[in-house]
């Protein structure tokens, strides 16, 4: 009945627009509404009244424009309202592609296509078992089944690569779930042959060859984890090529939402945890540091244990953790001293706000000295009027309702997916080691009398010079991830920082800091082009970890040195306003920049060379 | 399973149409046995597998392959859901 041509169902009503929707007026709004429509059917119908609303144009939220190609051997109509609504709550505004039925390798590879006449900034790529090429025999032995795993590697890797080389769009790509069944049984799981046996190789296969260009999501993961049974209804694929069940499809959106988002710089950056029954059981100040209810001997215990566990793992790949509990932090700090069944240590945590005030002006000062905005947060208490509390004062700030059962907290947090990355950097290990300096930074600062003589005892040293090959993965990543002091917030793919450092025209600059301290690494990116005599600066950017320090003189010195030695007359700054670029908005003007006119949005402020001094900083030259 | 006599045929019709009201986010729909989905606004090739998957769960039904796939208007639903009710 209704067959034929898929409209998405984005392009149907619109009729209702006039309407107030209170639901699509924050994101924090938005965030409720989809909490409060737990079960799937509500969640997809909350998804379809946002589609609608958007079509009209009655949405104004926050969100950085992300255009999306959606590609698939399935029909992916189903899957782009869910993915709206997902995108939405992260702070990403969709603008879709899709690609016509079944041409997945022919859009990516064909410079005509529609595809590429799009220039999506992310390709999405609703890949499945059902689209594989060949199969092997279930007897083939390891060899013939290796040469269709490069095969199948081949057919979806390479296009991919060819998209993103020619259009700069990078891939997201899923892994292939299970078959429900095999006609081997459990003789399979010794057949390489075997189709389940044949997807897992492949699926490592494809985590191995995958270039940086191409994210993996992993719909494994979450087939196996809902039930591939429940994933796939095969008389709705039979029907209508439906690639997940509407039951598993918000589980769906939201994972590929996070992809994407992580992608576009909006994952959240710190986790701030409460202690009692939130890290162990019972309370520190009442049953002593030895007698909270943690690790071995009691099933309650374990469970806690397997949470701190769980956010160790977040610590360790960058994610920054703090405590605000209300406590006697002497206590506090005994239990982590003392307890021989802790996981968590003192040190892991950058920050910690242990007293009795109010746990929202607490994270308020928590992001300050972090240097992050409240939406970089998310606060895990297990008290339900603590997170009432910090939900109603600080809208922006992530709040799981982490429930009463310890068992489920780690799943809990697990859902919301805020900290997705899409790579791990040295400097993301070592993120918390790098805070904690800053920490230590900001200690001298209040200390230190006058800012200049703090700045000096740092005895910071910069070095500063073009793009160069090994940084590019950390260029591109602090470009696309750093939303305070960032001039123009222009997101770049890795092969755009590759084609600007051999661009003769372009200018660029990275930065690499180190201090008495330690190491900050690469902490600043600036690129421009020159055109006659004028150098434009189209993007500026700076870690948030070195904020107020003079890096950014020490940078404008550098750029003004060399268009003074290439003959410049004049350079030019863009600036593009954000909702959260705030700390920049002086920031040319402080340079001695003038405004000279605004196109679209975006600024250009001038400044002569002729008449530009030199900054003073505190930051030194290493070379 | 519902029992035989306690789904008259008036109230599988309040429930189909509450059911694809909500599914299109309408307030109401009018349906009769000659409508086609082209008929009724936003009901397209995904919501109709929507409201398929809705009247499963709804009335505690599973419709055969064969059903869902030679359906013509929403008097072959409703003869379906009857058949799949008793």
């Amino acid at each position: 009945m209704a067959d034929g041509a898929s409209e998405g169902a984005s392009q149907a009503g619109g009729a209702r627009a006039g309407r107030p929707a209170p639901w699509a007026a924050s994101l924090p709004a938005l965030q409720q509404a989809a909490d409060e429509a737990a079960e799937p059917r509500a969640w997809l119908g909350l998804a379809r009244r946002l589609a609608r609303l958007d079509a009209a144009g009655g949405v104004n939220l926050p969100g950085v424009e992300t255009r999306i190609a959606v590609l698939g051997g399935a029909t992916t109509d189903f899957l782009l309202d869910p993915l709206r609504l997902a995108l939405r709550l992260t702070g990403v505004r969709p603008v879709f592609h899709v690609a016509p039925y079944g041409q997945i390798a022919r859009e990516m590879l064909d410079p005509e296509s529609g595809t590429q006449a799009f220039r999506p900034d992310l390709a999405l790529v609703v890949n499945g078992p059902y689209d594989l090429p060949r199969w092997p025999d279930a007897f083939d032995d390891r060899r013939a089944v290796e040469a269709l795993v490069d095969e199948a590697c081949a057919a979806l890797l390479d296009p991919a690569r060819r998209l993103h080389e020619r259009t700069g769009a990078e891939v997201v790509l899923s892994t292939l779930h299970d078959l429900p069944v095999t006609p081997q049984g459990n003789l399979g799981a010794r057949l390489p042959g075997d189709v389940n046996a044949f997807l897992r190789r492949l699926n490592v296969a494809l985590a191995d060859r995958a270039p940086a260009c191409v994210h993996l999501l992993d719909v494994a993961g979450l087939a196996a984890r809902c039930g591939v049974e429940r994933w796939l209804d095969l008389r709705y694929w039979y029907l209508a090529r439906q690639p997940v069940s509407f039951a598993c499809l918000p589980e769906y959106a939201r994972a590929a939402a996070a992809v994407i988002a992580a992608r576009r710089g909006r994952s959240r950056k710190c986790l701030v945890l409460d202690l009692d029954n939130t890290l162990w059981g019972g309370l520190v100040g009442e049953d002593g540091a030895l007698g909270i209810e943690l690790g071995e001997g009691s099933p309650v215990g374990e469970c806690f244990k397997a949470f701190q566990h769980y956010v160790a793992g977040l610590k360790r790949r960058g994610v920054l953790l703090a405590l605000c509990s209300k406590n006697d932090e002497r206590f506090a700090r005994e239990a982590f001293e003392k307890h021989p069944e802790m996981v968590l240590r003192w040190d892991d945590f950058v920050a910690r706000r242990i007293d009795w005030g109010p746990k929202s002006a607490h994270l308020r000062s928590i992001a300050e000295e972090l240097g992050l905005g409240l939406d970089a947060l998310v606060f895990a208490d297990d008290q339900p009027a603590e997170r009432h509390e910090v939900r109603s004062a600080l809208p922006e700030v992530a709040v799981p309702e982490l429930g009463d059962d310890p068992a489920a907290y780690p799943r809990i947090l697990d859902a919301g997916r805020w900290f997705e990355a899409v790579e791990v950097s040295e400097e993301d290990r070592r993120r918390t080691a790098l805070y904690r300096q800053r920490a230590e930074g900001s200690a001298a600062a209040a200390s230190a009398t006058d800012l200049g003589a703090f700045l000096r005892s740092l005895e910071m040293k910069a070095r500063i010079g073009p793009f160069d090959e090994p940084s590019f993965d950390r260029i591109t990543q602090l470009t696309n991830k750093t939303n305070q002091f960032n001039l123009t917030a222009r997101r770049v793919t890795r092969a755009e920082i590759e084609s600007l450092a051999k661009e003769p025209q372009a200018v660029t600059r990275c930065v690499r800091l180190r201090d008495r301290f330690g190491d900050h690494g690469l902490v600043s990116v600036l690129f421009g082009r020159v055109d006659g005599e004028r150098l434009t600066i189209e993007a500026w950017l700076m870690s948030c970890r070195v904020l107020g320090r003079g890096v950014e003189h020490a940078l404008w010195n550098d750029v003004l040195a060399l268009a003074r030695g290439r003959g410049l007359r004049e350079i030019d700054g863009l600036h593009r306003r954000t909702d959260r670029n705030g700390p920049v908005r002086e920031h040319y003007a402080r340079l001695g920049f003038v405004h000279v006119g605004t196109e679209d949005g975006t600024e250009r402020w001038r400044r002569t060379v002729a008449d530009a001094e030199d900054v003073e900083t505190a930051v030194a030259r290493e070379c | 399973m519902l029992r035989e006599d306690a789904v008259e045929s008036d109230e599988i019709w309040t429930k189909l149409k509450a059911l694809v009201a909500e599914v299109l986010g309408t307030d109401e729909v009018a349906l009769s046995r000659e409508t086609v989905a082209a008929d009724v606004d936003g009901w397209d090739s995904v919501t109709h597998v929507e409201i398929l998957v809705a009247i499963e769960q709804t009335f505690g039904v599973q419709f055969r392959t064969s059903e869902l796939a030679g359906m013509q208007n929403v008097g072959d639903l409703v003869e379906r859901l009857e058949r799949a009710l008793h």
